[in-house]
């Protein structure tokens, strides 16, 4: 499941036993559900049918949870992870009812300009910001098609120290990893931003995980009446 | 018992506390320091209410208090006078991706006039697990910003890995989260070059 890691400080066979029983425990009790914002409606409560939504390639950053550092990406599958979440953001667009684009099969059309030029600027959309250098991608696709929605979407998989015992204060730690998704729906070509939502996840997953897909679940279909749920 | 006992208590026990994060570690270099940071003295530090940055708010926590009234003592300790500060006119509104992509009209635009040292913190995470034992993580950030210049001096986060086995640590579960968050501020801060506190002129020495 989760990447092979050392445990720290365990050494003593028999004392080992009981504090793998005991991390075990304790990691357990760290791979909660996932938790959404409190207040968030569904991505689909502010499309209409008569909406165009372009999907930009989800943004999967893999990072040391202490210093930002960036990790290998296919250790952790986050091509997997990725599409997943393409999956689910485009999912969530066509349960909308909306004209959806998928900047991932827009090679060749009308989109592709816009999608590159803010392919760049996908991480801060799907949190909420909109950076002055989007300015020029969402206004590029409003001359395509004007009053055009830009759905973006992040996860930032923070991969933390492992848990650990030690056998001699009796001190335990547990796994801090979290992973953070996030999703925004941005106007063009003003860039106000229509939707957004996040979703917490307290561990690195895989892309099979059912608390991913639930994640998932939770970040585009919200924690308000009348979600997905 | 307080809250603020539980965590003295908790920080006793778990070896955590200030004095570990905020002046016995040694420095480490953060995500973000400016080249010219050491180029002049930055006193004083207005420190401006917290932010909130958690997804999981499920853990109640007294943001104020346990990272501002945490931070002035470790910023003092390492040779930062700090004040606590009231907001600017973004009070309330303002997020931590908003910060670390401030631009300089917006880094001058932060915080009471007047104030050109602003340091926030905001808490990213915290959580609390029980087992046979208990443990506690939290995830902080900081950023220290000149306000007349406009520019980012310093970013970086801090986090937390409290907890303690057996009954003892069962008993502490509801303390975890107060020591990991005044753990994590102690990292947070450990990363800020101490600076040399000026000499004051002896009493009677001639005026220069």
């Amino acid at each position: 499941m989760h990447p092979v890691r050392s445990a720290g400080v365990m050494r003593h066979p028999r004392r080992g036993a009981v504090a793998a029983l005991v991390l075990v425990t304790a990691v357990g009790g760290c791979t909660a559900q996932p938790t959404t914002r409190a207040a968030a409606a569904p991505a689909r409560a502010v499309l209409t049918p008569a909406s165009t939504v372009l999907v930009l390639r989800p943004v999967v950053r893999i990072e040391r949870l202490n210093d930002e550092k960036p990790l290998t990406g296919v250790e952790y599958g986050a091509e997997a992870l990725g599409s997943s979440l393409s999956t689910a953001a485009r999912g969530a667009a066509i349960a909308s009812g909306a004209t959806v684009i998928d900047c991932a099969t827009a090679t060749g059309s009308a989109w592709e300009p816009s999608c590159a030029a803010l392919a760049a600027q996908a991480a801060p959309l799907a949190r909420g910001v909109v950076p002055t250098a989007a300015g020029g991608g969402l206004a590029q696709l409003s001359t395509v098609q004007a009053d055009a929605v830009v759905l973006a979407s992040l996860l930032v998989a923070k991969v933390g120290p492992a848990a650990t015992y030690n056998s001699f204060s009796g001190q335990i730690t547990s796994d801090p990893s979290t992973a953070l998704l996030s999703a925004a729906l941005v106007g063009a070509p003003a860039g106000r931003v229509l939707w957004r939502n996040d979703a917490l996840l307290r561990t690195v997953p895989e892309a099979n995980d059912t608390a991913y897909q639930e994640s998932l679940r939770l970040l585009f279909g919200g924690a308000a009446p009348g979600g997905d749920r | 018992m307080t809250p603020r006992l539980r965590a003295a208590i908790a920080a006793g026990v778990l070896g955590a506390g200030l004095g570990f994060g905020g002046c016995g570690s040694t420095w480490r270099p953060p995500i973000f320091l400016a080249q010219d940071f050491s180029d002049g003295r930055i006193a004083p530090i207005a420190i401006l209410p917290p932010v909130d940055a958690r997804i999981d708010t499920s853990i109640e926590v007294e943001l104020d208090e346990q990272l501002r009234g945490d931070a002035v003592k470790v910023l003092e300790r390492r040779g930062y006078p700090a004040v606590l500060s009231a907001a600017g006119a973004d009070a309330g509104t303002v997020t931590l991706d908003e910060l670390a992509s401030a631009d300089a009209a917006r880094i001058r635009a932060l915080g009471p006039p007047g104030a050109r040292w602003v340091m926030i913190l905001g808490l990213v995470d915290v959580s609390t697990a029980l087992t046979f034992g208990s443990t506690g993580n939290a995830e902080v950030a900081g950023f220290l910003f000149d306000t007349e210049r406009g520019v980012l001096l310093w970013r970086d986060k801090g986090v937390a890995q409290v907890g303690q086995g057996g009954l003892l640590g069962m008993a502490l579960v509801g303390a975890m989260d107060e020591a990991a968050i005044q753990t994590a501020v102690g990292h947070l801060l450990a990363s800020l070059p101490i600076q040399a506190v000026p000499p004051t002129p002896a009493a009677g020495a001639p005026p220069r």
